[in-house]
């Protein structure tokens, strides 16, 4: 068995009387990539908030290599390992495309700010940015800002913002959502590269083609509550998916694209 | 030949702008150029570059409008006259003495505000300085109060010290081009990405390994040491003050000069400081009214420009640019990326 690079263990959370998290246990192994699927406001973007630290939990544990980070804030979370992607891109729309990317390299670098200002330089940011703008198949002008490109760029951009910082878990919420095929397509070969590098992938995705062809193992989670877990395979016959999820809607399983908040 | 040509190619900005400074520094400071009076004024814009230099770090990059510049201004001013005033310091020393520890003071004050979060810091800012205001005012026994402090030495070292404004104009030209070069570095550095990350979306600069609380804190800490610096060459420039420039409306016009230039661009500042300080010196007929002013103008101008003068000038570079690319790329066939 793979090592274990991060475990959710009975966590718990809820917003007034809306409970999104109920006891929910997850693993996520090196080299895998774990669905996270459900249907709208099922609590799949609040998991990863968990995970990442942007909200505390009301109860439980999480565990990164082992170490429990539960309590730790989102910045130390992200600089020991776990990266992640929004659902809709967070970028600084008014920065240019190489500073806004540039902030992955600096948290992989372990950048300080008085280092940079009197002129360390990291690693060879333009040589590993080649490689994977390559995979991403698109070019652009490094000064322009970054809300002149198209939103599907912008969204494969984002992954590589993450990838760029060498993360060991990599958190990513609805890749797919809002790019046309070829975009899409794109994307499997990003989080491919990722689990060449050793990453462990959680992938929130609506499109079903997307995740029964690039995941490994599946959560499916249901008004917080994690209903079945298992491989493509197992999840797609599972009764009780089907009923929660899988079956209700034909546009989810036919892949089309969902853009959410 | 070739190899020199692409170098000047490279670097025309710099050379432009190193051949315009020179001219700058040898012909402005003449009294056939400027008066006095100009002159006097110009260095005052300089001066109040210095802070707004400070404005550039925590709003422009940082996106947190403070109200503190007046008030850190008038800690470092009224430490530098009473170190030399009362204790008799040279100019320098107590200069230095006051950015110090006008800059620890800014780590306290800093940690204090930014548990505040977005308007609830630019309000906390204003009761910050007015409480400044208030303790200058009030403290008779050491600030003198409304009446201020007089006989504040002039600008120098030792033998060479400023005779007049000309003087200290040769020193605040490199005195503001140094600032002017730290906060290009800055911007240019991890800090400036930093803040810029903080400023658009916090939750993602989080994510991306960047403690927002603290990178906020040192943006108030570096405009807290820029404005005490400017207060302090304002005390040996103007050689006497009292509480009435360190007020928090001022602390209003520092932000409009920033804004004016363009949130985004320390060339932009200078243009800001230099022209905002000029206008109140031109339109003094209409003192009375110059709130209603700046009022207006500062409506008028976010609705016009909100990225000011060098917003202005940035959209049209960039409109140019793409324009060019455009004639290219139909001229010549695209070339595949390798
Ligand atoms: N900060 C918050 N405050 C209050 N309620 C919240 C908050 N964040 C999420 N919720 C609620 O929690 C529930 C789960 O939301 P979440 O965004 O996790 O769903 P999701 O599974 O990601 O859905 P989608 O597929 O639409 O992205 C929703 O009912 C949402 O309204
Ligand atoms: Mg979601």
């Amino acid at each position: 068995m793979a090592e274990v690079l991060l475990e959710v263990r009975n966590v718990n959370k809820a917003f007034g009387g809306v409970v999104t998290a109920k006891e929910v246990n997850m693993k996520v192994e090196k080299g895998e990539i774990h669905g996270l699927i459900g249907p709208n406001g099922a609590g799949k973007t609040t998991l990863l908030n968990l995970i990442s630290g942007i909200y505390d939990v009301d109860g439980g544990q999480i565990f990164f290599k082992g170490e429990d980070v539960t309590k730790l804030p989102p910045y130390t979370r992200s600089r020991m390992g776990i990266g992640r992607t929004f659902q809709s891109p967070r970028f600084s729309p008014r920065s240019s495309i190489r500073d806004n990317l540039l902030v992955g390299t600096d948290l992989d670098n372990k950048m300080g700010y008085l280092s940079s200002f009197f002129g360390k330089k990291g690693a060879d940011f333009d040589k590993e940015f080649e490689e994977l703008i390559k995979i991403a198949g698109f070019t652009f002008d490094w000064d322009e800002r970054i809300n002149s490109l198209p939103y599907g760029q912008q969204k494969l951009l984002e992954i590589i913002r993450a990838m760029l910082s060498h993360p060991t878990v990599m958190l990513v919420d609805e890749p797919c959502a809002g790019l046309n095929m070829e975009e899409q397509n794109r994307v499997k070969d990003l989080l491919n590269k990722g689990l060449e590098q050793g990453m462990g992938i959680v992938l929130i995705e609506h499109s079903m083609e997307m995740v029964m062809s690039v995941c490994h193992n599946i959560s499916v989670l249901n008004f917080g509550e994690i209903i079945a877990e298992g491989t493509p395979a197992e999840i797609q016959s599972n009764q009780q998916v089907i009923e929660a999820y899988l079956g209700k809607d034909e546009d989810t399983l036919a892949g089309g694209a969902h853009v959410g908040n | 030949m070739d190899k020199a040509k692409s170098f000047v190619q490279k670097n025309l900005g710099t050379i432009i702008g190193a051949v315009v400074l020179t001219l700058v520094f040898f012909i402005v400071p003449n009294k056939g150029v400027v008066n006095a009076y100009i002159m006097k004024v110009i260095n005052l814009g300089l001066i109040y570059f210095v802070a707004v230099a400070g404005l550039c770090v925590i709003l422009g990059m940082g996106g947190q409008p403070t109200f503190s510049t007046a008030g850190m201004m008038g800690l470092g001013a009224y430490s530098v006259a009473l170190l030399t005033t009362l204790k008799g310091w040279a100019p320098i020393p107590a200069l230095l003495v006051s950015v110090l520890w006008v800059t620890l003071f800014s780590v306290v004050m800093g940690l204090a505000l930014f548990r505040l979060k977005g308007s609830y810091f630019s309000f906390a800012s204003i009761g910050f300085t007015s409480l400044i205001f208030t303790v200058l005012t009030n403290w008779l026994s050491l600030t003198g109060g409304p009446d201020g402090i007089k006989n504040i030495p002039r600008l120098g070292i030792g033998n060479l010290v400023c005779q007049n404004y000309y003087d200290y104009f040769r020193v605040l030209f490199f005195i503001a081009l140094a600032c002017y070069l730290i906060v290009q570095r800055i911007r240019k550095s991890y800090l400036g990405r930093a803040l810029g990350c903080v400023r658009d979306n916090e939750i993602a600069a989080q994510c991306m390994g960047i403690n927002a609380y603290r990178t906020k804190v040192i943006s108030f800490v570096i405009a807290g040491a820029f404005a005490a610096f400017a207060g302090g060459l304002y005390a040996l420039h103007e050689r006497y003050i009292s509480p009435a420039p360190f007020q928090y409306d001022q602390s209003a016009i520092y932000l409009i000069m920033i804004m004016l230039g363009g949130v985004n661009s320390t060339g932009g500042a200078l243009i800001g400081s230099l022209f905002m300080t000029w206008l109140p010196e031109r339109i003094r007929f209409l003192a009375a009214y110059s709130r209603l002013i700046y009022g207006i103008g500062v409506i008028i101008l976010m609705n016009v420009m909100p990225m000011g003068i060098m917003g202005l000038v940035d959209n049209f570079r960039y409109k140019m640019r793409k324009k060019m690319k455009k004639n290219q790329s139909a001229e010549t066939p695209v070339k595949e990326a390798e």
